[in-house]
């Protein structure tokens, strides 16, 4: 039972995930100033449906503040506030509380200060204030539940504020007799009962509806009029039309919360409401004509048989009558990221599989054959096409990660006082969806960085002659088989003799050292770099960007600079498209196949053994490639691998030297921080695609191994990791500032 | 009366239900047996991949249907010699119920099926630390060993692991 409780309160999580980003995309689009009522509902609904949930589950913080969102939302809905640049602000500060309720419920995040909540709060009391202070607290179906109190905000339709509810009350409310009532008639579809849906709940919402003093006065009736009799009932039908008569006027119920109510049955209920004792159209017929339309008549449960006193008979014309809203249709499926790891791994294994067939049928002769030949290409092309589709699976847009940066941004400007715009380009480019969870983090520190560091302040950029707003642009694009991240702002650009002047201090780079603009923005992303001269909420920890390349680099990705002086910079991703694929060079050595990431090589050189090898004094050996000195590391020795003992390499060594006079084959190999070596290999066979497969899950971390693929034959292959390598290799631990240092020296 | 007699009392009373159905194989000359719902399957012994800086129990790794599986050489981990010159060595595929890691155990080969009522696996007294058996069994003659697959897993994934599974435990 609590198991059942926790996976639907997941489900509730998960869609709050889907709707965030939704609410947030909505009000992007109002911000930018394309207010049509489908952008509008579509908010609406995100929000309504979070606090719908949220109720269920008992969330109460979650449900106070979504529930006056809702509210402030429906003013908007309504048209009576415009959705101006401060509303939408107002929205978008009150959606990241909300977001972070969300998290809290979750227990992904911290607890949501109450005074940020109280603040958003009393925003968003002011939008409904503006709008219109006839009872929107009792927007949608009170899905409030008891204990509920509205915090720090009045609504004036509860009728706690009485100067309040005259000054707000709305024009529709006042030009009504106060004593008038609202008729409300609606015949429910079949469809309305299909969904697990009950007239009954309708009537109960109308109810939840009454003021508190009006508790009660409420009459309902059944009209049976289209019952046939007992024998031509069919049960699956429904026949029933209800009228209900509530009190209207001040301080009563407006036809916009009824409609409420019908809100998410309007596609499958025919709803008319009108004013008691409005002018009189002919009537009764009204409803029944409807009722003709779906010609079928009608069961009668008991339950449905409402006891109602009949109210008195004056003709009306329907004030709303809305009409049948499409529900949106989601053609999507929530699929569990397991099950599609698992047709990965079939698909990979019908590969190897199919290959296998190849080479057996070749060896057979039977490949001679043109028609086996024909078929056996259809397989191929069609486990290609399987093995791309089960890809484009995992695939999703760039656009969840991107909208977020839209409140690093928007929290990041208002931390330091500028104005900064994002404008996001190439949202919808898609990336396997590994890559897309650690997408986040690095973005959002260079997001923090360009708020902090690149953009000025909105005077320095009067002075300077630009437009007051910072404009930040974060673009996604896909480029020969990798995705190009772009962020540019139009701020100042890095200050070169600063960042100069701070690498020196930092001890970074010797005082006397002379570098290139490119080496000087390189300096950006040492370990312990930070220009800003105070140490911000927002950077300037000194950890920002080093951090950023460590993890671009471990993501197999790449960062470049290039800047501008008074004009901006340009950062620039260059990521690959998944992390579930590597591009690898396979390598032989010690009758071993391995994989080298291509990221990591510089280059594939023959040495001679003679003349570019040296032994320094500690015993290890170095090479010397374009006159630059590379530790040395003979893989097989370094990796243990059995076949080749110390003995056997200086065969090996003399063999070689024997057959192509003293080569040696080296792959020059470089880390995240410019660091190189040069792995001994026996030779390079290929450079291919591979699938990374985790060691870990089944045994020990590896040292100079970072994971495993699977070959085309069905054989287990070690993929290097060529860090460790190389600080195993140089026997320092931390090598990366003295890298640095010696590297700028040289 | 000890209160290993009474402990032994009280055990007989238990109804004959509680048995197992466990595998039987061989490593060398000595019988082992482990519970047969452990077992994911059984392959023929291919040539595995050599990982590098492993223990001598540690075979290699091998591609089951796109997961990487250390194999262990059960001769070397129980520390006796397997039969020379085996060409049908198999290869027992097991999960743990915990950890759900996975590996396979290199074994000379696979006798049968059998019950073993719980009751009379004879336990090993263990001084400390994990052991590679938890208990002995006699079937007709034959005394067969009770092989600790936890102690397994433990060794492969590592030494954080083991000191893990002790703390749970």
């Amino acid at each position: 039972m609590g198991d059942d409780m926790d996976d639907i309160l997941n489900i509730f999580f998960e869609e709050c995930d889907e709707l965030l980003p939704e609410l947030e995309r909505g009000l992007g689009e109002l911000s930018d100033n394309e207010t049509n009522p489908e952008t509008i509902n579509a908010i609406f609904r995100a929000v309504h449906s979070i606090k719908g949930g949220a109720a269920s589950f008992g969330l109460e913080r979650l449900v106070r503040f979504a529930h006056v969102y809702e509210s402030a939302l429906d003013c908007l809905r309504s048209g009576k506030v415009e959705p101006s640049a401060d509303t939408v602000r107002m929205f978008f500060l009150a959606m990241d509380v909300l977001s972070d309720l969300v998290a809290e419920a979750k227990q992904t995040g911290d607890a949501v200060d109450d005074q940020r909540i109280d603040e958003n709060l009393k925003n968003l009391e002011g939008i409904i204030q503006q709008g219109d202070g006839a009872s929107p607290a009792q927007v949608g179906e009170s899905v409030v539940p008891e204990g509920f109190t509205p915090v720090a905000v009045d609504f004036g339709g509860f009728g706690f504020d009485e100067t309040d509810e005259d000054g707000t009350s709305s024009q529709e409310d006042d030009a009504a007799p106060s004593m008038q009532r609202l008729r409300v008639v609606f015949s429910p579809h079949n469809e309305l009962y299909a969904r697990g849906d009950d007239a009954r709940n309708l009537l109960v919402g109308l109810k939840e509806l009454l003021p508190e003093e009006c508790a009660g006065e409420m009459d309902v009736t059944c009209r049976q009029d289209n019952l046939p009799t007992l024998g031509d009932i069919s049960a699956d039908d429904a026949y029933l039309t209800w009228e209900v008569l509530l009190p209207g006027g001040k301080g009563g119920v407006t036809p916009d919360d009824v409609n409420m109510v019908f809100e998410w049955v309007s596609d499958v209920c025919d709803v008319t409401i009108t004013h008691e004792g409005d002018e009189t159209v002919d009537e009764p017929n009204a409803a029944h004509a409807i009722m003709e339309v779906e010609t079928q008549p009608v069961v009668v449960n008991e339950e449905e048989k409402a006891p109602s006193p009949l109210p008195e008979e004056k003709e009306t014309a329907p004030l709303v009558s809305k009409p049948p809203r499409k529900r949106e249709q989601h053609a999507s499926i929530r699929v569990d990221i397991g099950r599609i790891g698992m047709l990965m791994d079939m698909v990979g294994e019908m590969v190897i599989g199919q290959a296998s067939l190849e080479s057996a049928l070749g060896k057979s002769g039977a490949l001679q054959d043109q028609e086996l030949l024909k078929r056996l290409a259809v397989i191929k092309s069609l486990t290609r096409d399987i093995q791309g589709a089960v890809m484009a699976i995992r695939a999703q847009s760039v656009r969840n990660v991107f909208q977020r940066m839209q409140r690093v941004v928007r929290e990041g400007s208002h931390l330091a006082g500028k104005d900064v715009a994002l404008i996001l380009e190439g949202e919808d480019t898609e990336v396997d969806r590994t890559l897309i969870e650690n997408l986040t983090d690095p973005l959002t520190h260079m997001l923090r960085n360009a708020i902090d560091h690149g953009i000025e302040t909105p005077e320095e950029r009067i002075a300077a002659g630009k437009p007051a707003q910072g404009t930040i642009r974060l673009t996604a694009r896909h480029r020969s088989g990798r995705i190009l991240i772009e962020i540019r702002d139009d701020g100042g650009g890095i200050n070169q003799k600063r960042v100069l002047q701070t690498a020196i201090k930092r001890g970074i780079v010797p005082p006397d050292a002379h570098l290139s603009e490119g080496e000087i923005n390189e300096l950006i992303f040492a370990p312990g770099f930070s220009t800003a001269e105070k140490v911000s909420d927002l950077s300037g920890r000194g950890v920002g960007m080093d951090v950023v390349k460590q993890a671009i680099h471990n993501l197999g990705g790449r960062v470049s600079i290039k800047s501008t002086p008074g004009k901006g910079t340009l950062f620039t991703l260059s990521l690959p498209l998944t992390l579930a694929v590597l591009d690898g060079m396979l390598i032989e050595c010690s009758g071993s196949t391995m994989v080298v990431p291509v990221s990591s090589v510089v280059e594939l050189v023959t040495v001679k053994i003679t003349e570019d090898v040296y032994v320094i004094p500690d015993g290890s050996r170095v090479v010397s490639v374009r006159g630059r000195c590379i530790p040395l590391i003979y893989l097989g020795e370094e990796l243990t691998l059995p076949d080749l003992g110390a003995e056997d390499r200086a065969a090996a060594e003399t063999m070689g030297a024997a057959d192509d006079s003293d080569q040696l084959i080296v792959l020059v190999v470089e880390n995240e921080a410019g660091a190189r070596a040069a792995l001994v290999v026996d030779g390079v066979r290929d450079q291919t695609q591979v699938v990374i497969k985790s060691i870990e899950k089944n045994y020990r971390q590896i040292k100079g191994v970072s994971a495993a693929t699977i070959l085309g034959d069905g054989s287990v292959s070690l993929i290097l990791d060529v860090s460790t390598l190389i600080v195993s290799a140089t026997k320092r631990v931390d090598t990366r500032a003295m890298e640095l240092h010696a590297e700028r020296a040289a | 009366m000890s209160v290993d007699k009474y402990g032994k009392e009280a055990r007989s009373e238990v109804p004959s239900g509680r048995r197992e159905q466990m595998i039987i194989f061989t490593v060398g000359d000595q019988e082992y047996c482990i519970p047969i719902l452990s077992i994911k399957e059984i392959r023929e012994f291919e040539k595995p991949t050599y990982l590098p800086h492993c223990p001598s129990y540690v075979e290699g790794a091998i591609n089951i249907r796109g997961n990487i599986v250390t194999v262990v050489n059960l001769a070397n981990y129980l520390g006796t010699q397997a039969e020379p010159d085996n060409e049908r060595q198999v290869v027992i595929i097991i999960e743990d119920a915990v950890t759900r890691a996975t590996c396979g155990l290199l074994v000379d080969s696979v006798i049968g099926i059998t019950d073993i009522v719980l009751d009379e696996i004879q336990p090993i007294s263990v001084d400390g630390g994990a052991a590679e058996l938890s208990g002995l069994v006699s079937i007709g003659e034959r005394v067969v060993r009770i092989l600790r697959l936890d102690t397994v897993m433990a060794r492969l994934l590592g030494d954080d692991v083991v000191s893990a599974l002790a703390v749970v435990s």
